[in-house]
C-alpha cells in the first residue's frame, strides 16, 4: 500500500510551506504538492532571461511575522533580508519627495516641502504606531466565533475585548480608521500633495479601492504594521530575491522531514463520508492523508478541487460571492543601465550619487487625485493609462540579480482590472506594458532606451501562471467584510471548512494577503489542536 | 435682560423639535433664528410668482412617528398626504415603478423577487436591531455605567436573536458597498439603482464606496415601509411641517424670534452663559443648544480658543462637503415620463438608470467639477397638493448630484446646474423644456449662503460609516454635549443625523433633561 501522510498541503506558496514546516516541527509527516516546476507560488525568483532574475510577483518582504523567522530559524537556512532604504516619489514638475529610513533625514526633506508637514509627520507616525500596535495582535490570533456562546469562545471574545478595552483611548480613532478613506485621513493631517499621494498609495495596494474609498485607511495601516516590524529587521528584499525567502522556508521544512513534490498538480481533494482523505493528482495518482490543507485560494479550493456534492449549496453560494477582484499587474524589466530620473539629475544626483535614491522603492504617486483618476478608469473596466507604480530595482540591493553593470526592475502596477470592458488581456497585454513604460519615461527620459527585455504580467497571466483567481494577489479583497472572523466567508473564519479534516492555510484565510506567513502558521496551530 | 433656561442658536427643524421637548418639560426656552422663517432646510417658499415648493427636503418619509405623536403635530396643523412609490428609468427604454416592500412589494421582476426579499429582510432586520440606538442617545461605552451596560447588553441580545446566520450576514453587510451587496442578489439594473440611490443622497458616496450599504440601512430604517415607501408629502410643502413644529414650540411656552442672527456663544470660564446677536443684543442662559452645524458652532460661534488642540483637530476632520443642488421648476404642464400615470408621478422619480450612471455622476465632484450627466431625485408635489401652483400648472423639485460647493462665479455655476438638470429631465421626459416657465437653482454654495450651513452640506456632516454612531460628529462626541459645558448640539450633524427624522433634536432634549438633574 502507498505511503500515507498525516497532512498533505495543496500548493507550495509561502503560506503552504510555513504551514508544512510547523506541522512537521510538531512531528507530523507532511507532503507538499506543487503544480509548477518551482515552489513559492507568488513568492518567487525566476531567471526569465539569461542572467536576469525577476521577482516575478511579490517583490518585497514587509509583513513576514518575526515569530516565524525565529521559530523556523530561517536565517540558518539562508534567509538574509537586505534593507530597502526609503521611498522616492518623483513629482510631475521635476521636484521630488524622498522619505529615508532615517527619520531625521526625512524631516529635513519634508521641511523643503512644508514645515507644518514635517512636524505633523512624526506625530502621524506615532498615532499609526499606536493604532497598529493595538490591532497587530490580531494577526497572530485565531478569530473567535462571535455567534457562539460556548465557554471557550466566550473566553476568547472577552480576552479580545479586554485587549482593546485596555487601549480605550484609541477605540474611537481605531473605529474611524477602520472605516474611513486614506485620502480623508491624509488631508486632515498634511498639506503637501506629494506626501498625501505617496502615503495614500499604500492604502490601495492590491485592492480595488481608490484613495477616496472608505476602507483604504485600514489597508494603509496594514502596511504600516510592516514598517513597525521593520524595526526588527523584517523589511526588505531577501538575498536572491523573493525566492530566497521561500528557499529558506523550504529548507527549514525539509529539515523537519517535509517532502515537497513539484510538477504534481492536484486535480481533486478526495472526500469520504464528509471527511477529506487525501488527494488525487492530475495523472490519477491517489495519495492518502489524515488532513488536507489547501494553500490555493478559496475559489480554487472549493469550486475546482472539490466535487460540489460534498458541499452545501449555501456554502458554495457564499464562496461564489467571495470577492476576488483582480486589480493589479506586474511589469518586470531588464535594464542596460540605471534610469536617469529628472528629479535627481536636477539636484546633481547622477550616476553613483543617484543610487542611494533608487535603492528603496520608487513610487509613482504624485498626488491623491492622480491615484483616484487611475482608479476611476479601472472602475469601468479599463487599465489606468497613467497608473500607480511601485518600483524596486532589486539588482541595486543584490547585484547577483543581474549581470554586472546591468539591472532588473520590478514594477507593481495598479490598476489593471481582471474584467475588461472591451477586448481581452491577450490583446491588450502590450498596450498595458507600453502604458507603464510611458509613465516611467515621463519621469526618466532615458527609460525607453535602456530596456533590454520586459515581462508583462496582467491579471490574466497571474491567474494562468501563478494560479491566483482573477489575478487577485491577496487571495480575496482585503475589505472589512472579508477580514477576521468573516474571512473568507461568514461562519468559516477559523481555518476549518465544511469538509472535515480540510483546512485553508493560504491568504484567503485570516489575516489575509501579503508575504506574512500568518495564515500558514495559524492554520498549523488549528490543525495541531485537532481542528478546534 | 431676561434669563432663559435654554437658548437655541438657529431655529432649524431639529432645533424646533428639541425646543418643543424642552419647553414641554417646563424649561423656559428662547429660539433665535437668523432668517425670517423657522425650519431651515425644512421649509416652503414661493420661488417664482404663484409657484411654491419645499426649499430643500422634499418629503417626510423618515420623520419618526414618536416625534409626531409626542409633540402632537397633527393638532398643530401637520397634514401628510401619501403619494406614489419609486419610478426609475429602465436602461433599455421606458420606466419601472416600484412600491412598498416585503411580500406586498410591486414592480420587482419575478426572477429578482427572492433576492430582493432576502436583501430587504436583512436590511430591515439590522434596522430593527439598530433602532434603539437611533431613538435614544447612544449608551456610553467608555463610562461603563450600569444603565449604559444594560443598554449595550440589550443590543447584543437583539443581535444574538437574529440567529447566527443573519448575525454574520449583518456584520458582513455593514461595511460593504451597496453595489456589491446588490450584485450578489439582484440582476435588474433599474431595481438596483432604485434601491441604491437613497443610500447616496446628500453624501460623498457612490455605489462602489464601502459604507454605502450602511447609509442604505439608515435611509430605510424600521419605521419606513420597505425599500419603496410611499412619498409622505406634507400639505403646503415641507414648510407645513416647520409651521406645525413652531406652533407646538410656542404652544409649549417657548419664545421664537426670527431675524436674529447669533454671532457669538459666550463662555467665560468653562461654561456657556448666553449668546450675542448681530445687532449687539445679549441673551443669557445656562444652556445653549445649537442647531447650526458642528463646524460652524464650535469653530466660529463658540470661543474656539477654549478648545483643546485634539478637539480642534477632530473638528477639522469633520467632512461637511456639500454635494446636492436643489433645482425647482415652475411648469406650464405636467411632464410625461414614459407615459407614467399620475399615481406613479406622485412618488419619487429617480433619474439614474443603473449603478454605473450613479457612479459616473459622482466621479467629477472628487476633482471639484460639475458632472455633465448628474443623477437626480425628482418629485412633482403639485400633483397631490393644489396649493403649490396655479390651476393646471405644476412644480417639480429635484435633488441633483453630485454638485460641489464651488467658489468663483455663483451665477455661472447656477446656470450650469440648471442646464445639466434640464438636459437630464428632457432626456427622460421629452418635451420637458417647452413646459418650463421658470427655474430656480440652489447650488451648495447658495445653500451655504442662504442657510448658513458649512459648504452647503444638507446633512451638516456627510453621511458615512466613519461619521456615524459613536463617531458623529467627531469621534467620542456622540452625546450631544460639546467640550464647552452647557453647550449642546442638536442639528443633523449629530447622531443619528440627517433626513428630517427629528431624532437628533429629540435625543438631544433627552440628554439635556437627564443632565439637568
Amino acid at each position: 500500500m502507498a505511503k500515507s501522510y498525516d497532512a498533505i498541503i495543496v500548493g507550495a506558496g509561502h503560506n503552504g510551506l510555513v504551514c508544512a514546516a510547523y506541522l512537521a516541527r510538531a512531528g507530523r509527516s507532511v507532503l507538499v504538492l506543487e503544480r509548477r516546476d518551482i515552489i513559492g507560488g507568488a513568492t518567487i525568483t525566476e531567471e526569465v532571461y539569461p542572467g536576469f532574475k525577476y521577482t516575478v510577483c511579490a517583490y518585497v518582504v514587509s509583513l513576514l511575522r518575526p515569530q516565524i523567522i525565529s521559530d523556523l530559524n530561517l536565517p540558518k537556512f539562508g534567509l538574509e533580508l537586505l534593507p530597502l532604504d526609503g521611498t522616492l516619489t518623483p513629482m510631475q514638475d521635476g521636484n521630488h519627495l524622498m522619505r529615508w529610513h532615517d527619520s531625521a533625514d526625512t524631516r529635513l526633506e519634508l521641511m523643503r516641502h512644508s514645515v507644518k508637514d514635517a512636524e505633523a509627520y512624526e506625530e502621524f507616525g506615532q498615532l499609526m504606531y499606536h493604532l497598529a500596535m493595538t490591532i497587530r495582535p490580531l494577526l497572530s490570533t485565531i478569530p473567535p466565533d462571535p455567534t457562539s456562546l460556548a465557554p471557550g469562545n466566550l473566553k476568547e471574545l472577552v480576552q479580545l475585548g479586554a485587549q482593546f478595552g485596555g487601549r480605550g483611548e484609541y477605540l474611537y480613532d481605531l473605529s474611524k480608521l477602520m472605516t474611513m478613506s486614506s485620502a480623508d485621513l491624509l488631508e486632515q493631517w498634511f498639506e503637501t500633495p506629494v506626501l498625501q499621494g505617496t502615503l495614500g498609495a499604500s492604502g490601495i495596494i492590491g485592492t480595488f479601492l481608490g484613495p477616496r474609498s472608505p476602507g483604504s485607511a485600514y489597508v494603509m495601516m496594514h502596511h504600516y504594521m510592516g514598517e513597525i516590524d521593520g524595526q526588527f529587521r523584517a523589511w526588505g528584499l531577501p538575498r536572491g530575491g523573493m525566492g530566497g525567502l521561500v528557499d529558506a522556508i523550504a529548507g527549514a521544512a525539509s529539515s523537519y522531514g517535509v517532502e515537497i513534490r513539484t510538477e504534481a498538480p492536484v486535480a481533486e481533494i478526495a472526500v469520504k463520508n464528509g471527511r477529506a482523505t487525501g488527494v488525487v493528482l492530475e495523472g490519477g495518482e491517489e495519495i492518502v492523508s489524515s488532513v488536507v490543507a489547501s494553500c490555493a485560494d478559496p475559489k480554487i479550493t472549493f469550486e475546482r478541487l472539490l466535487d460540489p456534492v460534498h458541499l452545501d449549496p449555501e456554502f458554495l453560494a457564499q464562496i461564489k460571492r467571495y470577492k476576488m477582484k483582480g486589480s493589479s499587474g506586474k511589469v518586470n524589466l531588464s535594464l542596460d543601465r540605471l534610469p536617469e530620473f529628472d528629479c535627481l539629475t536636477k539636484i546633481g544626483k547622477v550616476g553613483r550619487d543617484a543610487e542611494p535614491y533608487l535603492s528603496g522603492a520608487i513610487s509613482i504617486s504624485p498626488d491623491l487625485d492622480y491615484l483616484e483618476r487611475a482608479y476611476d478608469e479601472a472602475k469601468y473596466g479599463n487599465f489606468s493609462k497613467r497608473p500607480y507604480l511601485d518600483i524596486v530595482i532589486p539588482s541595486l540591493i543584490d547585484p547577483s540579480m543581474a549581470p554586472a553593470g546591468k539591472h532588473v526592475m520590478s514594477v507593481f502596477v495598479q490598476y489593471a482590472p481582471y474584467d475588461l470592458a472591451e477586448g481581452s488581456w491577450d490583446d491588450q497585454r502590450e498596450d498595458f506594458g507600453d502604458a507603464v513604460v510611458d509613465t516611467i519615461s515621463q519621469y526618466a527620459p532615458n527609460f525607453k532606451d535602456i530596456i533590454l527585455h520586459r515581462q508583462i504580467m496582467t491579471p490574466l497571466d497571474l491567474e494562468r501562471k501563478i494560479g491566483l483567481t482573477n489575478g487577485n494577489i491577496f487571495h480575496g479583497d482585503l475589505s472589512l467584510e472579508q477580514l477576521f472572523f468573516l474571512r473568507p466567508v461568514p461562519g468559516w473564519g477559523r481555518f476549518g471548512t465544511p469538509v472535515k479534516d480540510l483546512y485553508l492555510c493560504g491568504s484567503g484565510a485570516h489575516p489575509g494577503g501579503g508575504v506574512m506567513g500568518a495564515p500558514g502558521k495559524l492554520a498549523a496551530e488549528v490543525i495541531l489542536a485537532g481542528g478546534r | 435682560m431676561t434669563t432663559y433656561d435654554v437658548i437655541f442658536v438657529g431655529g432649524g427643524f431639529n432645533a424646533l423639535v428639541c425646543a418643543s421637548y424642552l419647553a414641554r418639560a417646563g424649561k423656559s426656552v428662547l429660539v433665535l433664528e437668523q432668517r425670517n422663517t423657522t425650519g431651515g432646510l425644512v421649509g416652503t417658499e414661493e420661488f417664482s410668482p404663484g409657484f411654491r415648493a419645499s426649499v430643500c427636503f422634499q418629503s417626510a418619509e423618515l420623520l419618526h412617528p414618536s416625534v409626531v405623536s409626542d409633540l402632537d403635530l397633527p393638532s398643530h396643523g401637520l397634514k401628510v398626504i401619501r403619494g406614489g412609490g419609486t419610478l426609475v428609468p429602465n436602461s433599455g427604454e421606458g420606466f419601472r415603478y416600484f412600491v412598498g416592500g416585503g411580500a406586498a412589494v410591486r414592480g420587482v421582476p419575478g426572477e429578482d423577487r427572492d433576492g430582493f426579499l432576502a436583501f430587504e429582510h436583512l436590511v430591515k432586520a439590522i434596522g430593527r436591531v439598530l433602532e434603539p440606538l437611533l431613538t435614544d442617545p447612544l449608551p456610553d461605552i467608555e463610562r461603563r455605567g450600569v444603565g449604559d451596560a444594560i443598554d449595550l447588553l440589550k443590543i447584543g441580545w437583539k443581535l444574538k436573536r437574529l440567529g447566527a446566520s443573519d448575525m454574520l450576514e449583518a456584520m458582513r453587510l455593514l461595511p460593504m458597498n451597496v453595489k456589491d451587496a446588490l450584485d450578489e442578489r439582484i440582476g435588474n439594473d433599474a431595481l438596483k439603482a432604485a434601491i441604491a440611490a437613497p443610500s447616496l443622497v446628500g453624501s460623498w458616496l457612490a455605489p462602489r464606496s464601502p459604507g454605502s450599504a450602511f447609509t442604505l440601512i439608515q435611509q430605510r430604517p424600521g419605521w419606513v415601509d420597505g425599500f419603496f415607501p410611499l412619498v409622505a408629502h406634507v400639505e403646503g410643502g415641507m414648510g407645513g411641517l416647520a409651521t406645525s413644529l413652531e406652533s407646538a414650540v410656542v404652544a409649549a411656552g417657548a419664545r421664537v424670534l426670527t431675524g436674529q442672527e447669533v454671532v457669538a456663544i459666550g463662555s467665560p470660564g468653562k461654561r456657556v452663559d448666553g449668546v450675542e446677536t448681530s445687532d449687539g443684543k445679549r441673551y443669557r442662559a445656562a444652556v445653549v443648544v445649537s442647531g447650526v452645524d458642528p463646524k460652524k458652532t464650535l469653530g466660529e460661534l463658540a470661543d474656539s480658543t477654549r478648545l483643546e488642540p485634539e478637539v480642534l483637530f477632530a473638528l477639522r476632520g469633520i467632512r461637511s462637503r456639500g454635494s446636492v443642488a436643489i433645482v425647482r421648476y415652475a411648469l406650464d404642464s405636467l411632464p410625461s415620463f414614459g407615459g407614467a400615470s399620475n399615481e406613479e408621478l406622485s412618488g419619487r422619480i429617480q433619474l439614474g438608470a443603473d449603478l454605473d450612471a450613479l457612479e459616473r455622476a459622482f466621479d467629477p465632484i472628487k476633482y471639484g467639477e460639475i458632472p455633465e450627466a448628474p443623477w437626480a431625485e425628482v418629485q412633482i408635489p403639485s400633483i397631490l397638493d393644489a396649493t403649490l401652483a396655479p390651476d393646471g400648472k405644476h412644480v417639480l423639485t429635484a435633488w441633483v448630484q453630485s454638485i460641489p460647493c464651488l467658489g468663483g462665479k455663483p451665477d455661472s455655476n447656477r446656470d450650469t446646474v440648471a442646464a445639466i438638470t434640464t438636459r437630464l429631465l428632457e432626456k427622460h421626459a421629452p418635451g420637458f423644456s417647452k413646459a418650463i416657465i421658470d427655474v430656480h437653482v440652489r447650488t451648495p454654495a447658495d445653500i451655504e449662503r442662504d442657510f448658513g450651513i458649512t459648504n452647503g452640506c444638507v446633512y451638516h456632516v456627510e453621511p458615512a460609516l466613519d461619521q456615524s454612531l459613536y463617531l458623529r460628529p467627531m469621534p467620542g462626541w456622540f452625546g450631544y454635549r460639546t467640550p464647552i459645558r452647557g453647550l449642546y448640539l442638536c442639528g443633523a450633524g449629530t447622531h443619528p443625523g440627517g433626513g428630517a427624522s427629528g431624532l437628533s433634536g429629540k435625543n438631544c432634549a433627552t440628554k439635556i433633561l437627564s443632565d439637568w438633574k
